[in-house]
This record gives C-alpha cells, sequence and structure tokens, in this order.
C-alpha cells in the first residue's frame, strides 16, 4: 500500500556519464557553498547596523541558568545570523531581492508596506458622555519595541558632527546613548505606503488614529491650563503629518482624517487653552519643501509656517525667513527607508535635507542630557553642556533630521538676546524640535521638553523657571496614542 | 537549531559533513566486513562511527533548542529500547500495550495536559494549568517510537539490540523535529548498513537545496502576505483580501512544510539513508481523499497501518474508524480544538466522498473536480489557521464579502500586484512543473546527447548555486523564521 517512489537497493547503476554530471555539480556547489561559508566566518563580523541604526546582537554570555534556558544556544545563533560580515550591503541586496516578489501598479505608483485593513469610519462620541480618560490612557503603548531613532547613535556619524557656529568644538555624545525606543513609532500607524516615483517618490506612514485617545490628549492639556493658572499661556499645536496631504485618493480607506482628529482635540480644550491650528498654513504650502520625502518627520519649512502662526497666536514678534541662512544635507534617506521595510524605492530617492539657521541672533544652548540605559531608559543626567541648537551632519547621513538638538533624550534651555519678557516651554515629540529656532527672537528664553524624557514636576519646573507660555507641540499620530497622554500626565504627578 | 539558519547551513553542516566522512572513511578501514571474515557475522559492526558521529550531533542539533527536554528524548528512546527488546523475546500484547501506554503518556503529559485541563475546566472545573512547555518535535519522535514497537511486534523489522543505534533512530536531526515520521521498517537496514555514492550526494544536496529555497524563498515572503492579512481585525478585510491572505497561506504551509520534508529527505540521502517521499504535489489532487494520500503522507500512513487497518479498516464498522483516524490526525496538530474540528471536517468530507464522487468520479470534468478539492482545502485551512471560534466565523464572513471593505478594495488589488511574480511562482512550483523539467536531466545522463548533457548539468548547476545564494540572502537579517510545523 504504501506509496514507493524510489525502489530502494535497486538503483541502477549509474553511468559513467551520469558520474561526470554528478561531480561537476558537486564540485561547482560545493564551491560555491565553501565561498559563502568562508566569506561569513573569515570577515570580520559586523556590531552597528548603520541601515537599522542599532547596534547588533551580542556574542551571549554563558551561564548555567542562561544555557538551561535555552537563551544561550538561541543567542548564539541569533549572533551569528545578525552580524554577518558586510551585512548592511548584504542587507539591501536582499531587500532589492524581496522587491523582485511583484510589481507596483504603472501610474499610481503605490507600494504598501503593512497595510492590514481599512481604517473604520469614526462617529464622534457623544457630547454628554463623560469622556473616560483612564481606559485608553492605562492602554500599553502600542509597539514600544520597535526602534527608530533620532539620537545620534551610530559613530562613525556621530564623529563628524561639529557645532555649526563655533565650529571646531564638537558636541560630546555620550556612548551609552541608546537608541531612542519611544519615538514616533509606538504610535497608531496603520502601515506604511510609498507612493511616486524618482524624486517624487514619497513614504506616508498611514494614519489611524482613534478619537477617544484625541479627547483624554485635549484634557491634560487642559489639566496644565488648571495648574498653571491665569498668569501662563497654554497652548496645543497638534501637527498633521505628510499622509494628510500627499496621500494618493486609492488610500483614503487605510488612512483616517488627520483633520478629523485635530478638530476633535480643539473642541475638547477648555476655552482657556489656545489652539495653534497650523493645518491651515500647511496645506497652503503643499507644493513647497515642508515635509521630508523619506523621513517620518516634516521639514524645516513645514515648522517655520507653524511658527509662524503660533507667532501669531502667542502675539510675539516673528523673524521673516529671510532673515536666515539655508543649509542642506544633501543625499539624506530618512527613516522611512526602514518603515518600508526597505523599500528601494525610498533608499535610490534621496532628498536633499534643507533647514534654516538664524543669521543675527546670539543665543546660548545648554543642553541637560539625560543618560540612557540599553534598554532606552533613563538612567541618569549627564552635567550640562552648552552648545549650538544645530548639529552638523555630512551629506549621506541618515539622522539629519538630528540637526536639531542632536535627538530627543534631552532639556534644552535656549537663551536669546530677545528682550520682551516671555519665556516658552514646549512640550513636544520629534516634530517640535525643529519650531525653536524660528522664535529666537520671539521669546528671552526657550525651553525644549521631551515628552518621553522629562523627569521633573512639570509645573514646579516652569514655575521655577519663570514661564508665561507653554506650548504643546505634536504630531497628530501622537495626539491620538495613549502613551502620550499617559507621559504628560505622569509630568504633572512625579 | 532549525534548518533555515546561517548557523546551521554554514557552521553546523560542515562540521557534520566533515566528522561523518572521517567517520565512514574509518569504518570502512576498521570495520569493513571484508576484514571481518563472513558479512553476516556482525551485522551491526559496519559503520558505528558514522552511527556515533550522527548521534553527537543530533543530540547537540537536539540540545540547541532544548537544553533540558534532550534529556527526556533520551529516557523515552531507553525505555522503548527496552521494551522493545521484551517484545522480540515474546511478542507478547500487554509489552506492546504498555509501551504505546508509556508513549501517548509522553506526549499526553507534555503535549496536551493544558489543552485536557481547559476543556476539562469547561465543565466547571477550576483546576490550575500545568503549563508545560511543548518539548520541540515530540510529536515526531513519539510517533516514531511507537512505529518501532509496532514494527517489532508485528516482526516487520527486527528489534536493535543497540542502543547507539535506535538512538539514532529517533534522534537522527535530519528528521527529528519536523518529519517526515520515518517508521522503523523503512530505514532498519541501513542503519545497519548503508552505502553512499555520488548521485546520493549530488541528489540528496541539491534535494536539500530545492527544500531551503521553498521554506526561504516562497514560503517566508507568503509569510508576509498571509500574516498582513490574517493576523489582523479580520471583520475589516475585503473578500478580495481574505481570499489572498487565506490563499498565501495555503501556499506558505505547503512550501514550509514540505521544504522541510525535501531537506530532510535530502540530507538523509547525503547520509545514505532512503526515506519515504512526504508530499507529492497535494494540491493538483481531484478528491479530498487523495489529498490525503498525497499530504503528508507519513503522517496518513502511520495512522492507517498502526491505528485504521488494526481496528478493522474497511471490514469493521468503517464510518467509526474513519472518524477516529481524523479526530487523531486533528488532534495531532495541535493542543486546540480547531485543530480536531479541522481534522473532523476532512474526516466526514473522506467519508461522504466514498459514497459520492469516489463512485461516479470518472463522469465529472476533471476540471470541476479540482475547482471542488481546492476550495475544500483551502476552507480547511482557514479551520487551521484560527484557533478562535469567534475570528473563524469573521473570517468566513469577510471571505463572501461580508466584512467592512465589501468585495474587493485597493489593499487587495495593490497585494496582488505587488506580490504577483511570487504568487505565479509559488502556483507553478505546486504542479508538477518542475518534475517535467527534471526528466530531461534524468534523460541526459543516459539517452541524450553528451552536449545536452552538459547543458543540463549547467542548468542544474547554476540553477542550485542560485537557490543557495538567494536563500542565504534572504536569511541575513530574518532571525526569526521558524517552521510552521514545528509547533505540531
Amino acid at each position: 500500500m504504501r506509496p514507493q517512489y524510489e525502489k530502494k537497493y535497486k538503483i541502477p547503476k549509474p553511468t559513467r556519464r551520469k558520474k561526470i554530471m554528478n561531480i561537476v555539480y558537486l564540485m561547482t556547489i560545493l564551491l560555491v557553498f565553501e565561498a559563502i561559508g568562508l566569506m561569513l566566518i573569515v570577515f570580520p563580523r559586523s556590531e552597528v547596523s548603520e541601515l537599522e541604526k542599532r547596534e547588533l546582537a551580542k556574542f551571549p554570555e554563558f551561564t548555567a541558568e542562561t544555557y538551561f534556558s535555552g537563551e544561550y544556544t538561541e543567542g548564539i545563533s541569533k549572533w551569528f545570523s545578525d552580524t554577518v560580515p558586510f551585512r548592511d550591503q548584504l542587507m539591501e541586496m536582499s531587500y532589492a531581492l524581496r522587491d523582485l516578489k511583484g510589481f507596483s501598479e504603472g501610474g499610481s505608483e503605490i507600494k504598501l508596506h503593512g497595510v492590514g485593513g481599512t481604517v473604520q469610519p469614526e462617529s464622534r462620541p457623544e457630547q454628554t458622555s463623560k469622556p473616560d480618560i483612564d481606559e485608553p490612557v492605562s492602554k500599553p503603548a502600542e509597539d514600544d519595541t520597535e526602534t527608530i531613532d533620532s539620537s545620534a547613535t551610530d559613530t562613525e556619524t556621530a564623529e563628524t558632527i561639529e557645532t555649526e557656529e563655533s565650529g571646531n568644538a564638537p558636541i560630546d555624545i555620550p556612548d551609552e546613548e541608546a537608541p531612542n525606543e519611544h519615538d514616533a513609532v509606538d504610535i497608531k500607524n496603520n502601515g506604511v505606503a510609498v507612493v511616486g516615483s524618482g524624486a517624487d517618490t514619497r513614504a506616508l506612514m498611514l494614519y489611524g488614529g482613534s478619537y477617544n485617545v484625541g479627547e483624554a490628549y485635549a484634557k491634560v492639556i487642559n489639566k496644565y491650563k488648571e495648574a498653571l493658572g491665569e498668569g501662563v499661556n497654554v497652548y496645543s499645536m497638534v501637527i498633521p503629518t505628510a499622509v494628510e496631504f500627499y496621500s494618493p485618493r486609492e488610500l483614503d480607506a487605510y488612512s483616517a482624517s488627520q483633520l478629523d482628529n485635530i478638530n476633535w482635540v480643539i473642541e475638547n480644550l477648555s476655552d482657556d487653552v489656545k489652539a495653534v491650528d497650523v493645518y491651515t498654513p500647511l496645506s497652503q504650502h503643499t507644493s513647497e519643501y515642508i515635509y521630508t520625502r523619506t523621513d517620518h518627520h516634516w521639514a524645516a519649512l513645514g515648522a517655520y509656517y507653524a511658527a509662524q502662526k503660533f507667532a501669531e497666536v502667542a502675539g510675539v514678534p516673528f523673524m521673516d525667513i529671510s532673515e536666515y541662512e539655508q543649509k542642506v544635507v544633501h543625499d539624506y534617506v530618512g527613516s522611512m527607508y526602514t518603515y518600508s521595510d526597505y523599500d528601494p524605492n525610498v533608499k535610490n530617492n534621496p532628498e536633499d535635507f534643507i533647514y534654516y539657521v538664524p543669521n543675527n541672533v546670539d543665543y546660548t544652548a545648554t543642553y541637560y542630557e539625560y543618560i540612557l540605559g540599553e534598554d532606552g531608559s533613563i538612567t541618569g543626567m549627564a552635567a550640562p553642556d552648552e552648545g549650538s541648537y544645530f548639529w552638523r551632519y555630512s551629506d549621506g547621513s541618515g539622522l539629519a533630521y538630528c540637526t536639531y538638538m542632536g535627538g530627543d533624550s534631552k532639556i534644552v534651555h535656549v537663551k536669546t538676546d530677545t528682550d520682551n519678557g516671555r519665556r516658552l516651554a514646549i512640550f513636544k515629540d520629534s516634530y517640535g524640535n525643529a519650531i525653536p529656532p524660528y522664535l529666537f527672537g520671539s521669546f528671552e528664553e526657550i525651553i525644549v521638553i521631551d515628552m518621553r524624557y522629562f523627569t521633573y514636576n512639570a509645573v514646579d519646573y516652569l514655575n521655577e523657571n519663570g514661564i508665561t507660555d507653554v506650548l504643546f507641540a505634536n504630531n497628530a499620530f501622537h495626539a491620538a496614542t495613549a502613551s502620550t497622554v499617559r507621559y504628560y500626565e505622569n509630568f504633572l504627578t512625579q | 537549531m532549525i534548518f533555515a539558519d546561517l548557523l546551521f547551513l554554514y557552521i553546523f553542516i560542515p562540521a557534520v559533513a566533515v566528522c561523518y566522512a572521517l567517520a565512514r572513511y574509518l569504518d570502512l578501514a576498521l570495520f569493513s566486513p571484508s576484514k571481518h571474515g563472513s558479512h553476516f557475522a556482525q551485522p551491526q559492526l559496519h559503520n558505528p562511527l558514522q552511527n556515533g558521529v550522527l548521534v553527537i550531533f543530533s543530540l547537540l542539533f537536539y540540545a540547541w533548542g532544548e537544553p533540558i527536554y534532550v534529556m527526556l528524548m533520551i529516557a523515552s528512546v531507553i525505555v522503548n529500547y527496552f521494551i522493545g527488546l521484551a517484545l522480540a523475546r515474546n511478542h507478547s500484547k500487554a509489552v506492546l500495550i504498555l509501551g504505546l501506554v508509556f508513549n501517548i503518556a509522553v506526549i499526553g503529559v507534555f503535549k496536551y495536559a493544558d489543552f485536557l485541563v481547559e476543556t476539562i475546566n469547561l465543565l466547571g472545573f477550576g483546576i490550575p494549568l500545568p503549563k508545560i512547555a511543548l518539548p520541540i518535535g515530540i510529536s515526531f519522535f513519539t510517533f516514531q517510537t511507537m512505529s518501532y514497537l509496532f514494527d517489532v511486534y508485528r516482526g516487520d523489522a527486527k528489534v536493535q539490540r543497540s542502543f547507539v543505534n535506535l538512538l539514532l533512530y529517533i534522534s537522527m536531526f535530519p528528521q527529528l523535529i519536523a518529519g517526515p515520521i520515518v517508521r522503523y521498517d523503512t530505514i532498519a537496514n541501513e542503519i545497519n548498513t548503508r552505502s553512499i555514492s555520488f548521485d546520493d550526494i549530488a541528489e540528496g544536496s541539491f534535494r536539500f537545496l530545492i527544500g531551503l529555497g521553498k521554506k526561504v524563498i516562497l514560503a517566508n515572503q507568503l509569510s508576509e502576505l498571509s500574516s498582513q492579512f490574517l493576523d489582523g481585525d479580520v471583520t475589516a478585510l475585503s473578500a478580495g483580501s481574505a481570499w489572498l491572505g487565506i490563499l498565501a497561506y495555503t501556499l506558505q504551509i505547503y512550501f514550509d512544510f514540505s521544504g522541510y520534508s525535501d531537506m530532510a529527505i535530502g540530507m538523509g540521502r547525503c547520509f545514505g539513508f532512503h526515506f519515504d517521499e512526504n508530499f507529492n504535489y497535494p494540491y493538483i489532487s481531484s478528491t479530498i481523499t487523495e489529498f490525503w494520500r498525497r499530504w503528508h503522507i507519513s503522517l496518513g500512513s502511520f495512522f492507517r497501518d498502526y491505528v485504521y487497518i488494526p481496528m478493522g479498516g474497511n471490514r469493521k464498522h468503517q464510518p467509526l474508524n474513519i472518524m477516529v483516524v481524523w479526530f487523531l490526525t486533528g488532534l495531532w496538530h495541535g493542543a486546540s480544538w480547531n485543530f480536531v474540528l479541522w481534522g473532523v471536517y476532512f474526516g466526514i468530507i473522506i467519508m461522504l466522498e466514498k459514497y459520492t464522487i469516489l463512485k461516479v468520479r470518472d463522469k465529472i470534468p476533471s476540471f470541476i473536480l479540482h475547482i471542488y478539492s481546492l476550495f475544500l482545502i483551502i476552507f480547511g485551512w482557514v479551520l487551521f489557521y484560527f484557533t478562535d471560534f469567534e475570528k473563524i466565523g469573521q473570517f468566513i464572513c469577510s471571505m463572501f464579502g461580508g466584512g467592512a471593505a465589501g468585495g474587493w478594495d485597493y489593499l487587495a488589488q495593490n497585494a496582488l500586484t505587488s506580490n504577483l511574480w511570487l504568487i505565479i511562482a509559488s502556483i507553478l512550483c505546486c504542479i508538477p512543473f518542475g518534475r517535467f523539467i527534471r526528466s530531461f536531466y534524468d534523460e541526459s545522463g543516459t539517452v541524450r546527447s553528451a552536449g545536452f548533457a552538459a547543458f543540463m548539468t549547467a542548468a542544474k548547476t547554476v540553477c542550485a548555486a542560485a537557490l543557495l545564494i538567494a536563500s542565504t540572502l534572504l536569511l541575513i537579517g530574518d532571525t526569526n523564521n521558524p517552521f510552521l510545523y514545528l509547533r505540531f
């Protein structure tokens, strides 16, 4: 009954020719196998991936415990596969190979990565119902394990950094600086779309935000206003991201409306909190370079229009863009290359990262750097250090957005030569990093606080520093993410 | 350790190959039958070093993933070794039953304890879950130990008096953790004595590369497509997305599992073992009955020969026998009721086929039979994929346009075009297209011209090198790609 595909022990004696065929085949394939094997074993192992912006796996330490739990052997397998020689180059080949599995349609040129389904249209919660702040807030952050990095971790690039103005005084980047585990992608994204071709290629993170977190976000800002009292102005600026303006129609069903969510936040702000509508000015300038194409951030010009709007709402003077000097980091390929699972279209269409440095302003920026442990958590703070607000990255660096303060895990105090009694604190995600340069002529002091890295009580800290204006500047993803609200809640009580 | 892993490919394989070759050389020098007079005098002594090398590397292979449970496997082999010896002495049914009870107890405790307790708790009890971790490959190696006892009891194979050789049969790393379930009588002779020709190594290595490619090039890429649609909110899917997702899974599980079998069979052949085939183009079946003769053949024939036929086969209460076999087949795949449902689903279809389609098969156009079979097979994978019954319902609803995105949407269209070549290549690999090309190669070794033979050799070599290079590239940075069947 059993199927017999090979007659055992009765294999016909191979002919001489067959034998030669076998030997030729065997010798050749063995040669290929050995060549690859030798390449993998002989050459030095990689330690850092610039592509993924992370340190690669380390050879595990042997203990009886790690051995019997299987961690040790698993660690060796992982180490071997993670640290192959020439890893980044091979990875790029690997992703180029993967890209052969299909094609993007002729006209629309849209490629989707990890898009799971339609975004369900939302109905507004009834106005009368009490907002349940605790529920969304207590949800665990979505994907804290994803590493994206806005802080300078890659050593090679870090070495080329020098301060913009003082020229030869390099900023020390502490070795401990670990990838920022919490940045932009622990957020409600619905996958990534790469649209367009050539110099119009644009990678977009699709939006999956929801109303209930937006409501909680507004409420926590209201709490700040309540706690700070009448003497302090509180502003909320929710910044739309590129998907809102550059997403083709086909993707409408897969990315929720940021405008609706932004308006929903505004509706839930108390009357004492001033909403800064940056959506309108940004939507009027979409033909300009207001968003990066290959990074998940906006571009300097977008932040300029947003800052302009903020200055108008806050009633402070504002310097025109003509008073700035334009600088460029060429051949920039940002984080979306990673988020798009290494879509070659993103890699092959780098952009010029343009930013603006004020010409005639004297300021000092004091850095209070947090020291981070291996898991990205705060373990201490370095001694205060003065430096430029702008860090210089070389052409081709994937970290160009870190031009602003070199990343997120720090508090930065900027003292300007303005003298108008106004002192601003900005609570922000990495989008907010690009705003302060346009306000050096608007405020006496600007304190930049990241929502993930702040260990003081917010009210005490703001009062001690004599803050008159508090701006919450977060992108629409973070304004719809439960962990954002949780961070801001904690700042009030910690 | 798994096969589709750089450490296995480029460290483990070269190490085992060098040691095995050395052992073979020494075996031939020291234990060759010609030096010991009669060929039949000491049959076990033909290749003790080779078997020793294989056992050591197999234990290393298993201990790599299961540093503690490797003891369980060795203990199980020790018990079965003595039961085997006892069976050889008196062929007692009581001893056989004792042995089977032992093996079933092992798999029952280590695989089904939680499931059993959960099911009992459904009746209102509150027994805490034992939470025993599943030892890798336990379903495969306990089935092999049982096959050994059966074959010795029935006299299909001679008892294995060497403990090392029995340990080799159970632990041999090519088939240890994900099959095929090699039956003892299949390789009983080859454990004691085996030859290895150039043909074996050439064919075995090529087979291995085919399997590697199936897993790394096809299955791993298909898994991205299937998980895109199956792992999220299934109520949000359009019918197109749902079908694409389950089609991708249909292809993925076949390449994943048959790829593993190919690698096992290929490596076995390089070591001089000839395992039975485990897959025979299952998706070209015209009936479900035929599908199960082509899918996971080693499991089907195990249940047929050791459960179905002993229960009476088609002579006594056949419907009962069929349902028992399919209940067990389902349960074997996982400690969850959806697997049982999946098994029983096929049991019912096969029973119905016996009275309907199989009788009028020749009168039905074959393309209708193929569509019928494929539909039921794909539908079966829905039951197989989702362990949650509510999700099965939601997914089926979406398959027929009841999801939030209706019948067809942009997402489905985009997924289809951006994976089109992958899907086409996968479907081509499901039909005996490769076998067709392969036949030219086999002919070229004998009847065709020398030029044609050279061309075919070059083609085969290029193909093998491409598979190896592409698979290696795709494995770099891909540290998490376990075989689906490792959890069964």
